[in-house]
């Protein structure tokens, strides 16, 4: 079987699975609680992996709230952050090509906040235009307060320009007086570039652990220092464990901001099991992972591309005076006359698996008229034979669909 | 199995569509979207007035395979019945006029659209 849907989930390495295991077998008890040996090695597993992912991203891990995904960590900054800092007619921006983890939070956020949603036009190619986004951020001027958009399209594949983003809003904000908060979705970036947090200026970056190679169920958001330490950023979970007194009529909150944004038991296998991720990427060295996503985008791209029934999607061309493709992790097409899931019925029959639909980017499908997409997405352990068992998949579909017929069994 | 899905009699209906296009004025007019992909049937209903019987149908879609076979072969078998009578229809008949067995949860969604877009008629 040639699996071509990791941008859904990554398969998990051998290293990944000992983590979990080991930790169940033994190392298991709850974290902070008791004072015998095995809630101490607990506890150290989780200051230890919380440690390791952090680094990852070179973050403190003081910056790091645990969540399930970066979907949870969204929403973890428009309960924590945007219910508490918007004010009416406040602007939230995001761009045509979120992902809805990244559009609907949003959306809704500025329902509850009488907000406006401004969603940032993209060109033909999925791309973002950077001087026509920084003009229509300008425009609102000190009403802007969030800009939400995503370093990695899961829909096109597009690096979208997140520097050059930032420091747009960070000469705006100058100009305002008033900071303006950047949300930069990861999910699909984590896996594939490298990311540092600190060099990038973010004030809020997120990822989901199960798509570069850690399990399901953890994820991250990583926070600037100043959100946490101003209390801008204020708990959205409440429970156990995020607490440092209580009393009957109020509640004093943990004063680390890790703990403050950890409510109940974590998930502390997991954090084992995604630190074990972290670790098997550090070591291939995530400048390697990245060469090998291009090469494998690229290989997709030229063969997918001599094919006259295939229309690809998102850009193939680097953009002028680039020295590379500006598109990672993916390659989703349209076939021509034959629907999206009949296409992935007709791969994983071949033993090709991949991801038919709008893969939760209904406003860009909307927008280009698409109604639905088939997408193959890479991790480290793809190789150009699993591309090339797509394109005998792909053949098996011209026949069956398209002619000439197969013969008749007898 | 997965490829019996497009066996020819499921690919004969998706190259001649029986009762596709449209019918104005209509006495009724439903439409079914599946949100998860897209695929979309919009059913136009000519009935007798007294009986309520199917006088005319013909459908506008877009979708896979399964969707569109399926509501090409059940158009078929509907005119002629009362709008009552689309009660009888289910799955499993869906199967039996496509042929198929052991459909993959993940299609059955495709195999109802147009059958769920008839019968949310209320009667």
């Amino acid at each position: 079987m040639v699996y071509l849907d990791s941008a859904a989930t990554s398969q998990k390495p051998r290293q990944v699975i000992e983590a979990i295991n080991n930790y169940y077998v033994h190392h298991n008890a709850n974290v902070h609680r008791g004072v015998h040996v095995l809630s101490d090695e607990s506890t150290q597993a989780w200051q230890d992996s919380r440690q390791i992912i952090a680094g990852f991203f070179s973050a403190d891990p003081s910056q790091l709230i645990l969540t399930r995904n970066a979907t949870e960590s969204l929403n973890g900054v428009a309960y924590g952050w945007a219910d508490h800092n918007l004010e009416p007619e406040d602007v939230i921006a995001v761009t045509h090509m979120e992902h809805h983890a990244n559009f609907v939070v949003w959306q809704q956020a500025a329902k509850r906040n009488n907000a406006r949603l401004h969603v940032l036009d993209i060109d033909e190619q999925g791309r973002l235009d950077l001087e026509k986004a920084a003009a229509q951020l300008a425009h609102w001027g000190q009403r802007l307060k969030l800009v939400a958009l995503t370093h990695v399209s899961n829909t096109t594949g597009v690096v979208n320009p997140v520097e050059e983003v930032i420091a747009v809003c960070r000469r705006l904000e100058k100009k305002a007086g008033q900071p303006i908060r950047v949300v930069v979705d990861g999910a699909q970036s984590a896996p594939h570039l490298p990311v540092d947090f600190q060099s990038l200026d973010v004030d809020f970056f997120v990822f989901s652990g199960h798509k570069m190679l850690g399990p399901m169920g953890v994820g991250g958001l990583l926070v600037k220092h100043d959100l946490l330490t101003s209390g801008q950023l204020r708990p959205w979970l409440f429970g156990g464990g995020m607490i440092s007194a209580v009393f009957t009529d109020r509640t004093d909150f943990h004063p680390q901001p890790d703990e403050r944004f950890t409510a109940g038991t974590p998930d502390v296998a997991s954090a084992a099991g995604l630190a074990a991720a972290c670790r098997y990427l550090q070591a291939l060295g995530m400048d390697q992972v990245e060469a090998w996503d291009r090469q494998l985008v690229s290989y997709a791209l030229e063969r997918l591309g001599e094919l006259p029934e295939i229309e690809l999607i998102g850009p193939t061309q680097a953009r002028p005076g680039a020295v590379q493709l500006d598109r990672v992790g993916s390659v989703a097409f349209l076939y021509r006359g034959v629907h999206a899931h009949d296409v992935a019925q007709v791969l994983d029959s071949e033993g090709v698996e991949v991801r038919s639909g709008h893969h939760c980017t209904m406003p860009l499908h909307l927008k280009f008229g698409w109604q639905a997409t088939t997408r193959a997405s890479f991790q480290v352990y793809s190789t150009k034979q699993d591309i090339d068992r797509l394109l005998d998949g792909l053949s098996k579909v011209k026949q069956i669909f398209v002619g000439p017929r197969p013969a008749v069994a007898p | 199995m997965s490829l019996d899905l497009y066996q020819q009699n499921i690919l004969e209906e998706l190259r001649r569509p029986r009762h596709k296009g449209v019918l104005e004025p209509a006495d009724y007019v439903v439409d079914r979207l599946n949100l998860s992909c897209g695929d979309g049937i919009k059913v136009y209903l000519k009935t007798d007035p007294n009986t309520k019987t199917i006088v005319e149908l013909a459908w506008q879609g877009e979708g896979c395979a399964i969707s569109q076979a399926a509501m090409s072969l059940l158009s078929d078998e509907v005119i002629g019945r009362t709008l009552a009578e689309l009660d009888r229809f289910g799955q499993v008949e869906l199967e039996q006029l496509l042929g198929l067995e052991d459909i993959t949860p993940g299609r059955v969604p495709c195999l109802m659209l147009g059958l769920e877009a008839l019968q949310s008629i209320e009667v």
